[in-house]
This record gives C-alpha cells, sequence and structure tokens, in this order.
C-alpha cells in the first residue's frame, strides 16, 4: 500500500509540476473574487445574499473544473502514449491495471482538491463582501427535502452531486483516453457530451416520452435538481436512487473498458 | 555455458494483421555477457525486445527472465530488467533528476545516494537539474541509461543505443556496457544494426533477419581459438611470385593483394615460414585473416544490404 502510493505520488508529480496546473487552479481562485468584486462595486441594490452568488458561481466553476479534468484526465493516459513516455513506465514491476488505477486516483484527487478550493473562495469572498448568515431562504427552494436546513448542508450536498456528475464525465474521458489513445479526441468527445447531453436529452423528453430516455447517461447527471425537490427529466418518473444506480452503470461500464483495453493492447508508441 | 541464463526466448512467434513478424525466435543470455542482436532495419528486433519487457503480447512461445515469465509473473519478470526501447523518450516538463526520482519510485529500494551515484556514472552531473526540454540526443540517451541501470538489473535491455550519439560517446558506452558486465555481472542484451559495433562490444551475435534468427555466433571466443583452426594465414614477402614457387605442394597458396595467403593451421605457419627463410625468402610479416562479423553478415545473410 505504501509502494502503490508512490505510484499516485509519481502521477501527482507528473500534473503539478505542470505550469498549466497552476492557471488552471489560479481561475478557480480569480473567477469568484472578481465577480464579486465586480458585483459589488456595480449593484446598486444590497438585497444579495452570499449565499445566492456562491451557488451561481459553484455551478460556473463546475463546468470549468469538470472541463480541466477532463483535459488532465487525457493527457494522463494518452499523453503517455504520444510521448513514449509509456514505455518507460510500463516496463516497471507493476501490474499496468495498477499502474491505471494510480493515473485514476490521482485525476480524482485532482477533482476534490479543485472542487475544495473552488467551495473555499466562492464562500470566502461572498461571505466577506455580501454576507453570508445562517439564512438561506433565498438559496435552498421551499420544495426542497433541505428546506430549513442550514446552508452549509444544502451547499455540501450541491457540491457532492456536482462531484458526482464531473466523476461520470471525467471516467467517460479516461476511457476514451486510454481506449483510443487520443488525447484531443478525448478532450472534444468528452466536452461535447458534458454540453450537448443535457441539451439533447432535454429535447428528447420534451418530444417523446420513450421509456429508455430516462436509461441515457445525461437524463441522470444533473442529480442537484433532486435536490431541489424536483427530478432532471419533470416529465419522467425518476428518483435520486433510479439515477444513482443508472449512473453506477455507466460508471462501471466506463472503466471496465478503460482496464481490459488498456491491459490488452500491444504498446507500439 | 552451463549457467542457468537470465533471459530465455522459446519459440517466440509475434503476428500482426496476419503477418508473422517474429517467426519461432529461441535464445538464451547468459550472466555477464554482452549479447548483440543484429539485425537489418525492420528485421524486428524491436518488436522482439518489446515482447521481452512486457509492452506487446506474443503470439506464441514464452520469454522467461531471472527464471519467471512474462507472461505469467510480469512484474518478478520485470524486477530484474532494466531497459531503454526505441529513443528514450523522458518527461520534457521534469528535470532530469525529476525524471529518475519518478522511475526510482516505481523500484523498490533505490536510495537517493543511488540516483546521485548513477548521475555520476552517466556523466550528468552538471545538467541533472535542468529540465529534459533542454537536453541534447546525448544527454538523453545518459539519462536512458541512468533510469535503466539505476535499480542494479540482472538484464539491462539497450535497443539501439549508439543511435544519436558520436563517436566518443559510442566508445564511452561501449566501454561502459563491458565495465557493467566484467564487474558487476549484468547481462547486456543491445540491438544494433550496425555490424562493427556489435562486433567491438559483444560477446556473442545472434543475427536476425526478416523476424527469424538465422544465427548465433560467439565473437570473442571465435578469434582466441583461430590460431589452433586451420585458418586462412596471410605472408607479407619480399618476392611473392619466388615464395608461390617454392610453395608449389600447398595447394592452397595464391597471391591476394600482393601477399602470399594460404590455408593453415599453428603448425603449418610455422613450417611454411621456415621453408621460405631457408629458401633465401625475406619475411616482413604474418598474420591471420579473421574473417570480419561484416563478411560472416553478409555471408548468412546472402549478402543483403544492411541500412
Ligand atoms: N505495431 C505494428 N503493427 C504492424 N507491423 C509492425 C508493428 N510494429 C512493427 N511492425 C513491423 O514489424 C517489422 C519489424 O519491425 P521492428 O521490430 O521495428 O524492426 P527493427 O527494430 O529491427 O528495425 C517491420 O516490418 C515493421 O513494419
Ligand atoms: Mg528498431
Amino acid at each position: 500500500m505504501v509502494d502503490f502510493w508512490k505510484l499516485v505520488q509519481n502521477e501527482n508529480m507528473k500534473i503539478y509540476l505542470r505550469l498549466r496546473t497552476w492557471i488552471m487552479l489560479g481561475i478557480v481562485v480569480l473567477v469568484p473574487i472578481l465577480v464579486t468584486v465586480i458585483y459589488v462595486l456595480v449593484s446598486t441594490s444590497d438585497s444579495a445574499n452570499g449565499w445566492d452568488m456562491m451557488k451561481l458561481q459553484s455551478s460556473i466553476l463546475f463546468s470549468l473544473i469538470t472541463i480541466f479534468t477532463v483535459v488532465v484526465a487525457s493527457e494522463s493516459v494518452a499523453g503517455e502514449f504520444s510521448t513514449g513516455t509509456i514505455k518507460l513506465l510500463l516496463i516497471r514491476p507493476w501490474s499496468r491495471a495498477t499502474i491505471l488505477l494510480s493515473k485514476y486516483i490521482s485525476l480524482l484527487l485532482f477533482s476534490i482538491l479543485f472542487s475544495a478550493v473552488c467551495f473555499l473562495f466562492t464562500w470566502g469572498i461572498n461571505a466577506a463582501l455580501l454576507g453570508a448568515g445562517s439564512d438561506a431562504s433565498s438559496v435552498i427552494p421551499a420544495t426542497s427535502g433541505y428546506a430549513g436546513h442550514s446552508p452549509w448542508a444544502y451547499m455540501s450536498m450541491y457540491y457532492l452531486y456536482q462531484w458526482i456528475q464531473l466523476v461520470l464525465v471525467v471516467t467517460f474521458s479516461f476511457m476514451i483516453s486510454s481506449a483510443f489513445r487520443s488525447g484531443g479526441l478525448s478532450i472534444g468527445l468528452s466536452i461535447f457530451l458534458l454540453f450537448a447531453g443535457n441539451t439533447v436529452t432535454g429535447i428528447l423528453s420534451a418530444t417523446t416520452h420513450k421509456p429508455w430516455i430516462k436509461y441515457i447517461l445525461f437524463s441522470n447527471t444533473d442529480l442537484a435538481s433532486y435536490l431541489d425537490g424536483g427530478s432532471p427529466l419533470p416529465n419522467f418518473h425518476m428518483t435520486l436512487g433510479f439515477s444513482l444506480a443508472v449512473l453506477a452503470v455507466y460508471f462501471i461500464i466506463f472503466n471496465a473498458i478503460s482496464w481490459s483495453v488498456f491491459m490488452k493492447r500491444d504498446v507500439a508508441a | 555455458m552451463s549457467q542457468t541464463p537470465v533471459a530465455r526466448l522459446q519459440d517466440v512467434t509475434k503476428r500482426i494483421g496476419g503477418r508473422t513478424i517474429i517467426d519461432r525466435v529461441s535464445l538464451e543470455v547468459y550472466p555477464g555477457e554482452v549479447f548483440g542482436f543484429l539485425g537489418p532495419n525492420g528485421s524486428g528486433k524491436t518488436t522482439t525486445i518489446r515482447m521481452m519487457v512486457g509492452l506487446m503480447a506474443m503470439t506464441s512461445g514464452d520469454i522467461s527472465i531471472g527464471g519467471h515469465s512474462v507472461k505469467r509473473e510480469y512484474p518478478k519478470a520485470a524486477s530484474q530488467v532494466g531497459a531503454i526501447v526505441e529513443n528514450p523518450e523522458m518527461y520534457k516538463y521534469l528535470t532530469g533528476y525529476q525524471n529518475l526520482v519518478h522511475f526510482a519510485r516505481m523500484n523498490p529500494s533505490i536510495t537517493r545516494q543511488r540516483i546521485d551515484e548513477v548521475v555520476k556514472l552517466v556523466g550528468l552531473s552538471g545538467r541533472i537539474h535542468d529540465k529534459v526540454r533542454k537536453y541534447s540526443l546525448g544527454m538523453r540517451q545518459r539519462l536512458g541509461v541512468a533510469q535503466a541501470i539505476m535499480h542494479r538489473p540482472k538484464l539491462l535491455i539497450l535497443d539501439e543505443p549508439t543511435n544519436g550519439l558520436d563517436p566518443a560517446g559510442i566508445r564511452e558506452l561501449r566501454d561502459y556496457l563491458r565495465q557493467l558486465a566484467q564487474e558487476e555481472g549484468t547481462s547486456v542484451f543491445v540491438s544494433s544494426h550496425l555490424l562493427s559495433e556489435m562486433e567491438l562490444m559483444c560477446d556473442r551475435v545472434a543475427i536476425l533477419q526478416k523476424g527469424q534468427l538465422i544465427d548465433i555466433r560467439s565473437i570473442r571466443g571465435e578469434t582466441g581459438t583461430a590460431a589452433k583452426e586451420a585458418g586462412e594465414a596471410l605472408f607479407e614477402v619480399d618476392h611473392p611470385d619466388a615464395a608461390l614457387g617454392i610453395l608449389q605442394g600447398q595447394g592452397s597458396a595464391r597471391i591476394v593483394d600482393g601477399l602470399l595467403q594460404l590455408t593453415a593451421d599453428r603448425d603449418l605457419i610455422a613450417e611454411t615460414n621456415k621453408r621460405l627463410v631457408e629458401a633465401g625468402i625475406r619475411v616482413y610479416g604474418i598474420r591471420a585473416k579473421t574473417k570480419s562479423l561484416e563478411d560472416q553478415f553478409l555471408e548468412v545473410t546472402g549478402g543483403e544490404t544492411v541500412g
């Protein structure tokens, strides 16, 4: 176990010793600061609540953090193939499955770090400039199961659900990265899925009522809508448990493909 | 040799898309020997090496390293191997040192002192904290050698390691590999398409052509025994024609490039020299004409050009 941690350390080293990573982190830190400062300077009303602003900024930043993690995930496997470093990586006394796992774990850690920084800065700047008291009636809809709870509990659940969505998109891009060994394809497809997926399932659900629509990945990723007492596709009868089960199946399929392809393929880079 | 081999390839075959790229290759590499793997470009050297280090699966056959099958006990087999496959690609955005730390973490028990020691050994001390992006090809080769030997592998596999090295670098590498084999008992498996290099560096050489092993020859052994066996002897004399006349009885005697050449073993060489001298011929020199590996190579490959 101690030894396996060294593999994760290696993957972390390859992520955090690149300038790119720090630029991404800088964006996650700067966006909430800039947005809130500009809002305070421009806004004439003083009714704004820090929690509302935090939720708005977090939802935007989560798309960004997803894209950043997708970029790192795509590079993680495909990048080693395109530079040829995969050869020196795979001739060590470790199974390919373990090496791939160390990469996957480093990606999850990356997304957790970025989510934590996002939480900290969106809360910090908005609490400081707009005030974020314990009254959260404006950020938690009355329909939510969390109505009356503390805004901390609500925002924590909001982050958890957003993070689960991120994990699915990143697992998808990790699969493309290790199956096709193309970072560009992986980034492109994942971002396309991230944005087009929601739109397409939205259109589908509005125009047809075929039951299979609720089994589509993107009919289930918007878990945050359950938090507010709704569901991702209001025309269908879906529950949080159902969506989590569907996501779990996709999660297992994506990873099964990543691992089986990565373990079998000849390395001719 | 009766020692247990460090590496054993048994009927290794690789087919890709119906084409047989490696065809039933079998060979053994023994402790402390420098084993050359010689073949023209495209003959399958890199493919064989990829299978030895587990980067490619074999279609049939098996490879064992230190007694462990690459197919069934990969981590155990891999722990005994250090390698560079084709170019030594490193993480360009890391320094040379960070690259070494990275690979050192993947093997148990490589200390910081060992890393420093290896850096010194390959002569990169002055530049080891520079980003690899700024390295020349020669420096990358050295860094490649460093990562390959850090964990003191029993078998060092180098795929065309002299590519991109200048003559001084090649000589240094050659000396270093011989030293590694002699002093640390490391077996070295080195591929090349250059005959001259193999001849200077290796104890034995396997010749690969179109995926088939056509010969394995020992190099140093051969020059050692040449004197006892009948070989071609060259006599440098003042009057070759007169000398040929004196040696009429010896069927093989002839004149080649102004030298008297005949097939002879040690005793016959001494005897011939005596007859020439007694007949008043001045003998300036006698030497054995050893077949160079190039001659052997051309002989076995049927004169096919080597690119
Ligand atoms: N991944 C691959 N797919 C198909 N053919 C390949 C592949 N890799 C190598 N080959 C073919 O196998 C032969 C041997 O290649 P290689 O092992 O690189 O030779 P060498 O290293 O001796 O120059 C070549 O004809 C090459 O075209
Ligand atoms: Mg090659």
